[in-house]
């Protein structure tokens, strides 16, 4: 049980990480990323491929995976989302289903839809800690989610930078009268959160696989996390990730493999109906 | 809340799905004769779907540079209408369907795995169209339907005759002679682990431990925790690529080393080898044809697909392709005509050799004699039947 316990907390850091970016786009935009997956994927097959050209390590990968996705998000945001989102409130989310289309297309175009892995010796390492087996691919997914929802939640609530973001997530209006550009702090803020996604998927990559397609999966997984935690609460996506990543674990440790998709979907409903703003409840930050 | 709500619903209900399709086409009169295939040529199942289609493109463009089938003293050329099923059973049962009221199909060729074969299988009875398959296990083909198959026709292995392979695999070397399932929620999974567990006693082997998990799981932990707790020597799986893939590394990470390890469905194409690199050394997996040197059918397919695939995995998937191409185009011949009733009456009397042996079906079904083998040196090499290519080497070289 205790495996089960440990093992669950820290594959909660990872299901935080890839919920992170599709809870600060609910958050800030009010948008319902259908492509956040697509997108988390995509950073997995950026990410594969610089390591696969440049022989670089797939964490240090990220120096490059970071700006690139955030500079193919950014105009899906400045050009796309941010126009439509004016006309009409749902127009993006349709929008976005589109976009996950269109990558998917592009990396099966690109790649075809063998499962790929990205290759590290750390990827199929495992420690002993008090009798507990434990993967460092875990140990290094909890950390890096924990570090980025830390740095997140400070910038949003300490920094100048964050008060504008907050600001514009509450009345794009006024703050578009005191001066801030809030089409571009959209559009930053899509960039910044797609790329949250790309870390996720490199992560992914790192622990389990991934193909063109698998970023379905895991967009259901973050939606349970944020619906769990709070929409657009930063702190309670971690929080929202542990408690899944517990219950699933704990859950199948109990009840076998084949119940786990029943526990997420269950937890996930149960959520809804009983507190449907979240543990921490529906605020930015 | 409740838009989140209403999206998640509509993607776990529906998916993300799109039909593909594609113009024209007529099974009749002096032109060409229209064949249909709904293929995995994208989603999780399309590494294997595109090699079906290799093996379906060959025979077609063996029988087209010939001049075509002689069709009841007419030679007519072969047109091959392949619509793309993303690896979805429904979305290939409706475009089977497509095939044969709007594309003119007179008859279909299989994609893979049972849910989706089986799926086109029952469109094709609908439809009383012919539909000849492979990758298709036999015992899953023929519980696919109750009433029996009338139009439907499968040459693959018998998972019966698989888990013998399996076995004997094992006893070629030392173990405690206890085995760890994993298995998936689907079809061929629940029916394989159904059979492996009848027949362990039968061979000496005991099952220490069955891990059953739906499709789709990414964290095996516990159930290597409880595999590595029931002692098991080795591991028999049955999953799909990317899942396999995954199991894999945690096996590694969580220092399980196994003294054998068989990835069915998952560790039978080359990209479990592009995937997991080294680890993917000692692998074993059943192969999809046994290669009789001596016999023409396999001199002429290694001369063919033999030189495009390289890979003993996939050339084998190729030749299941090629084989249910090449059966079907014989019975249009032998009909002597492009009517589904009479393309299916000639199925039913195939009596030939092909590539994967001499098929003569009973109860619409023909089972291939397979072999297993191993991953070595970043190929898989015939380690059963004794005779083949290696030795089946231990422990597992890629879990060390």
């Amino acid at each position: 049980m205790t495996n089960a316990i440990v093992n669950g907390i820290l594959l909660g850091g990872l299901y935080a990480t890839i919920a992170l970016g599709l809870s600060l786009a609910f958050g800030v935009l009010g948008l319902v990323n259908l492509a956040h997956g697509e997108l988390l994927v995509g950073g997995a097959f950026v990410s594969y491929l610089v390591v696969d050209r440049l022989g670089l390590d797939p964490l240090l990968s990220l120096v490059v995976v970071i700006p690139v996705v955030f500079a193919i998000a950014y105009p899906m945001q400045a050009w796309v989302l941010t126009p439509l989102l004016r006309r009409n409130e749902d127009a993006p989310l349709v929008a976005t289903f589109g976009f996950s289309l269109l990558i998917i297309a592009l990396l099966q175009q690109g790649y075809s839809s063998d499962p790929k892995s990205l290759p590290a010796s750390y990827a199929d390492a495992g420690v002993s800690v008090l009798g507990i087996d434990i993967r460092v691919a875990y140990l290094i997914a909890f950390a890096v989610g924990v570090v980025l929802i830390g740095v997140t939640h400070r910038v949003l609530l300490k920094t100048r930078l964050g008060a504008m973001v907050r600001a514009a997530a509450a009345d794009p209006d006024t703050a578009s009268a005191v001066g801030i550009d809030v089409r571009r702090l959209y559009a930053a803020t899509f960039g910044v959160a797609a790329a949250m996604a790309a870390v996720g998927g490199v992560l992914i990559g790192i622990t389990f696989s991934f193909t063109p397609t698998s970023g379905l999966a895991w967009v259901l997984t973050a939606f349970a996390v944020v619906v769990l935690g709070g929409i657009g609460s930063i702190l309670g996506t971690l929080i929202g990730g542990i408690l899944l990543g517990v219950v699933e674990g704990v859950g199948v440790h109990l009840l076998g493999g084949e119940w786990r998709s029943l526990i997420i979907y269950g937890l996930f409903f149960l959520a809804l109906t009983v507190r449907p703003n979240g543990i921490l409840g529906r605020r930015l930050a | 809340m409740k838009r989140v709500a209403m999206v998640m619903v509509a993607l776990v209900a529906g998916g993300l799905s799109a039909c593909g399709s594609s113009e024209g086409g007529s099974g009749g009169g002096k032109g060409p004769v229209v064949v249909g295939a709904s293929g995995s040529l994208t989603g999780p199942l399309s590494p294997i779907g595109a090699l079906l289609q290799k093996g379906y493109a060959q025979r077609v463009k063996e029988v087209n540079d010939a001049g075509g089938l002689d069709v009841g003293g007419t030679k007519r050329k072969i047109e091959l209408k392949q619509l793309d099923n993303k690896s979805e059973p429904n979305l290939a049962a409706q475009q089977a369907r497509t095939l044969v009221t709007r594309e003119e199909a007179v008859a279909l060729l299989g994609s893979n795995t049972p849910p989706i074969n089986n799926a086109i299988g029952a469109m094709a009875e609908t439809l009383r169209v012919p539909l000849v398959m492979g990758l298709n296990p036999i015992r899953a083909f023929l519980s696919g339907s109750k009433s029996g198959w009338n139009y439907a026709w499968d040459q693959f292995f018998d998972e019966r005759q698989a888990t013998t392979v399996q076995y004997e695999t094992a006893n070629l070397t030392q173990t405690n002679k206890k085995v760890a399932l994993f298995t998936d929620n689907e079809q061929d999974g629940i029916a394989q682990g159904r059979l492996w567990t009848e027949n362990a006693k039968k061979y000496g082997y005991t099952i220490a431990y069955h891990a059953k998990f739906p499709v789709g799981t990414t964290d095996f932990s516990s159930f290597i925790r409880r595999t590595k707790a029931s002692g098991a020597d080795i591991v028999i799986a049955q999953m799909i690529p990317p899942d396999g893939v995954a199991l894999w590394k945690q096996f590694k990470a969580l220092s399980y080393s196994p003294k054998l390890a068989f990835c069915e469905k998952c560790g039978t194409n080359s990209g479990w080898g592009a995937a997991l690199k080294s680890s993917a050394e000692g692998t074993s997996g059943l192969g999809n044809w046994l290669p009789q040197p001596d016999r023409p059918e396999t001199k002429q397919v290694m001369e063919t697909l033999g030189k495009q695939i390289p890979n003993a995995h996939d050339l084998g998937l190729a030749v299941s392709g090629y084989t249910a191409a090449s059966i079907l185009f014989d019975a249009i011949q032998a009909a002597g005509s492009t009517e589904p009733e009479a393309i299916n009456e000639a199925i039913g009397k195939t009596d030939k050799m092909y590539p994967v042996g001499r098929v003569k079906f009973t109860d619409n079904a023909y089972g291939v004699e397979v072999p297993m083998l191993q991953w070595q040196n970043g190929n898989g090499v015939q380690v059963y039947p004794a005779g083949g290519d290696a030795k089946l080497q231990t422990p597992v070289a890629g879990l060390k």
